[in-house]
């Protein structure tokens, strides 16, 4: 059974409102339930799909599972990051940007804004958690990047701060300047990926 | 090659009780990866219901991988680095084809070595007169 474009948008639907949210894991289930139809020998497409549904019932219920649990073995995405060039210029860019404050000290410059990375990356929390529960076609990759960033940004609030008191100011601030990059990373690679994900899929569709 | 996997594996028309199954079924896991390797490594890139439909055709319907145990495998294998994906448009949707990449060739050549070593010993235990083709 050679299946029509409206056929297949409509096995897309069913695994949409089946809760395959994520398009890079949905891709690959709608293409084998997919071959799994066009072997049916019914000549009516709806029979044919409510019956591979029926009897993938099981492969759909497991793989719904293992979604959240790919999404935590998947390498921790440290490297999506720290390699992008944009790291590096949030980082100058801080280091200049806090340099140029105008504080009696050093000191007082520090405790006024150790904290700050925590405040920058706080409203990314509520874009990644609109996109993680209302977006139909969302990927792995993107919400990876929200992990990676807050378990860095987690280490800084927990391990990173107090070395920052403890080390002389120059240091302090490099510090600082870094958790802030990161903090800014969490918006930027949102942003970067979702678009560079949609790109992807969009020219393959 | 081929022919000594049914001896680590299920066949599909086999009357053993469930429990039988399930340790049949832990011997066949253990190969599972192995053996989507060899079929990559044979056809160069390939997608998940291809390699179901594979493994049917070479084992004459003996062997039925499951997309429960083919999948969760293949994304196993790629987040270790073992394939790479590559996606395709095909028959007005997205496919996903993986194939090795070059730790994943190597690490099929070992385990395929494994693979022929643990037969060939499983043999000799069970059936010291039978003769391994390799």
């Amino acid at each position: 059974m050679k299946l029509t474009d409206e056929q297949i948008q409509q096995t897309d639907q069913r695994l949409i409102d089946y809760g395959f949210r994520f398009i890079d894991v949905r891709t690959e289930v709608l293409d084998h339930l997919l071959c799994l139809i066009e072997t049916k020998e019914h000549s009516n497409f709806q029979q044919a799909a409510d019956l591979v549904f029926a009897e993938q019932e099981t492969y759909l219920k497991e793989q719904k599972k293992t979604i959240l649990l790919r999404f935590i073995s998947s390498k921790l995405g440290l490297k999506d990051v720290f390699i992008n060039p944009m790291f590096v210029i949030f980082w100058i860019a801080f280091y200049v940007l806090y340099s140029l404050l105008p504080f009696d000290s050093k000191d007082v410059l520090i405790q006024e804004t150790f904290m700050l990375p925590m405040s920058i990356s706080f409203f990314s929390f509520f874009i990644y958690g609109f996109y993680f529960f209302k977006s139909k076609n969302k990927s792995l990759q993107t919400v990876r990047v929200l992990f990676a960033s807050s378990t860095i940004l987690t280490l800084y609030l927990y391990f990173i701060i107090p070395l920052v008191k403890k080390l002389n100011n120059e240091w302090s601030v490099v510090f600082i300047s870094a958790a802030s990059s990161v903090a800014l990373m969490m918006y930027y690679l949102f942003f970067y990926y979702k678009n560079k994900n949609e790109k992807k899929f969009k020219s393959i569709r | 090659m081929y022919k000594n996997f049914r001896y680590i594996c299920i066949p599909k028309t086999h009357k053993y009780i469930n429990q039988e199954m399930k340790k049949q079924q832990q011997l066949y896991k253990g190969s599972l990866n192995t053996i989507i390797m060899k079929l990559l490594e044979q056809n160069g890139k390939m997608y998940g219901y291809e390699i179901t439909q594979k493994v049917k055709e070479i084992t004459q319907g003996e062997m039925n991988i499951t997309e429960g145990a083919l999948y969760p495998a293949l994304h196993k294998m790629e987040a270790e680095g073992f394939l790479d994906v590559e996606m395709d448009r095909v028959d007005g949707r997205i496919r996903k084809y993986y194939k090795l990449t070059e730790n994943g060739v190597k690490e099929t050549a070992s385990r395929l070595e494994e693979l022929e070593n643990f037969i060939r010993n499983m043999q000799t235990i069970v059936n010291p007169n039978f003769k391994t083709a390799f």
